[in-house]
């Protein structure tokens, strides 16, 4: 495998189109992606949401990662070194173990949108209103960096949408570097080169 | 240590053979309150609560409306070393961050250790009595084996005293309960009652310096949205006349909990 992309939950992934993205590599997507894409594995942390997913019958189908499992659900253990991680860079690093070259990071906004929640799934089931205030993303920022140190032979590509904040934590990291999403686009749509 | 930590559970009643009651399942609802005040956030339905209640599996029933606390234990077997990193369950408090806990992972007749503590998950055909169990033993029941058992197909879950420590893959002896704030992120917990719990952000131990330190949340299981006032203070945020250090204002923190 070459490359591998990620997928947090931030509103500025709604402009791929993730059955065209299927074709360059696997996907890793996060909690209530599973309502709208399969991705090639999911990972939920959240209790709840993570509960529902292993109750629907998913994981009986499609490999889904989360902190406790239940049993017979099919769901599979997080990788032990990040089990207290948030579901996106535990998603990221399950890329990098799966031996991925590149990791295409796509909708990691951490960053709320005019101050409000930035979900594309605010206001559904197990999640903030769209009106609430955002999520604290330095966790996410911290382990992110962990993980990408803890692969460095990995190139870490974060896509840059209108909605995703600059991390600057991200760019002290030497196997890291942005995309804005214009380009990412366009390389994907009309070249069909990464 | 203050308070121990309230542990969910049922009675049988008063009178003999009376239906089984569940006691301290959980704290009044806000459906239940005449003038409720809910967390900064407004999060929490009428049939949540603020606080948490721990649980004795396998008596106790938890649901989505009165979980109980969720833990990670390595129990030490009578030779010192650990069992192994499981899911586990709280008995009973036994000090300020020690607690009598089970271990999930069911044990067959057959198959205990001699000296290692158990309680009855299922008696089964299992001659309990015969193996270090009371003569009146039933599912719930903690008792030290004497045997290694026989072939019975009674099982129990191996039982004994941890430390909470700061790592989510306890050595022997010692166990973790988890919680979450504003993200999926689980952080341990380094001292838990009822109402409140502490993190690690003084460090990785209980000295004194360390202790104090610590961030202190206030506790339930529904939502980590918005803030409360710390019973027993008047201040309306964390500024003004107030002690140094000391936190009026509480962040909600989720403690990871079982709901079935």
């Amino acid at each position: 495998m070459s490359r591998a992309f990620v997928l947090g939950n931030g509103v500025s992934r709604q402009q791929v189109d993730l059955e065209n993205l299927k074709h360059f590599g696997p996907i890793y997507g996060c909690n209530a992606l599973y309502r709208d894409f399969t991705p090639t594995a999911l990972v939920s942390t959240d209790r709840p949401i993570s509960e529902r997913i292993q109750d629907s019958g998913y994981a009986l189908k499609h490999k889904f990662y989360t902190r406790k499992p239940v049993a017979s659900s099919g769901a599979l253990p997080v990788p032990q070194k990040y089990y207290g991680y948030s579901s996106g860079p535990i998603a990221a690093s399950i890329a990098a173990f799966d031996n991925a070259v590149i990791v295409y990071l796509i909708g990691f906004d951490m960053g709320p949108v005019h101050t409000k929640f930035n979900n594309v799934y605010a206001d559904t089931e197990f999640y903030k209103k769209s009106s609430a205030s955002p999520t604290f993303t330095g966790n996410w920022v911290r382990q992110l960096t962990t993980v990408m140190k803890d692969f460095p032979k990995i190139a870490f590509v974060r896509v840059m949408g209108g909605t995703t904040t600059p991390v600057k934590e991200f760019d002290d990291v030497k196997n890291f570097r942005n995309m804005d999403i214009a380009d990412f686009l366009n390389r994907i749509n009309n070249t069909k080169e990464l | 240590m203050g308070r121990p930590l309230k542990i969910q559970k049922t009675s049988t009643g008063s009178g003999n053979g009376g239906a089984a009651v569940s006691v301290d399942i959980g704290f009044p609802n806000f459906g239940s309150l005449t003038a409720p005040v809910t967390n900064t956030g407004d999060t929490l339905s009428a049939t949540e609560y603020l606080g948490v209640v721990g649980g004795a599996a396998p008596t106790d029933t938890p649901s989505a409306t009165n979980p109980r606390i969720d833990v990670i234990v390595n129990i030490a077997n009578p030779s010192g070393s650990g069992i192994g990193v499981a899911a586990g369950y709280i008995i009973r408090q036994k000090g300020a961050h020690k607690y009598l806990v089970g271990d999930t992972t069911g044990v067959n007749d057959g198959s205990f250790v001699v000296g290692q503590a158990y309680q009855i998950s299922s008696v089964g055909t299992t001659t309990w009595a015969s193996y270090g169990a009371p003569s009146n033993f039933g599912v719930g029941t903690v008792f030290t084996a004497t045997s290694v058992g026989g072939s019975g197909n009674g099982a129990a879950f191996s039982v004994g005293v941890c430390v909470l420590d700061n790592d989510t893959t306890p050595a022997a002896g010692l166990m973790a309960i988890t919680f979450t704030v504003t993200d999926s992120t689980a952080t341990t917990i380094s001292k838990l009652t009822n109402k409140f719990l502490l993190d690690w952000t003084g460090g990785s131990d209980y000295a004194a310096a360390s202790v104090v330190a610590d961030k202190r949340y206030a506790t339930n299981f529904f939502t980590d949205e918005g803030t409360v006032i710390k019973s027993g203070t008047t201040a309306t945020a964390n500024t003004g006349t107030v002690q140094s250090g000391q936190q009026n204002l509480l962040d909600l923190a989720i403690v990871d909990n079982v709901t079935s």
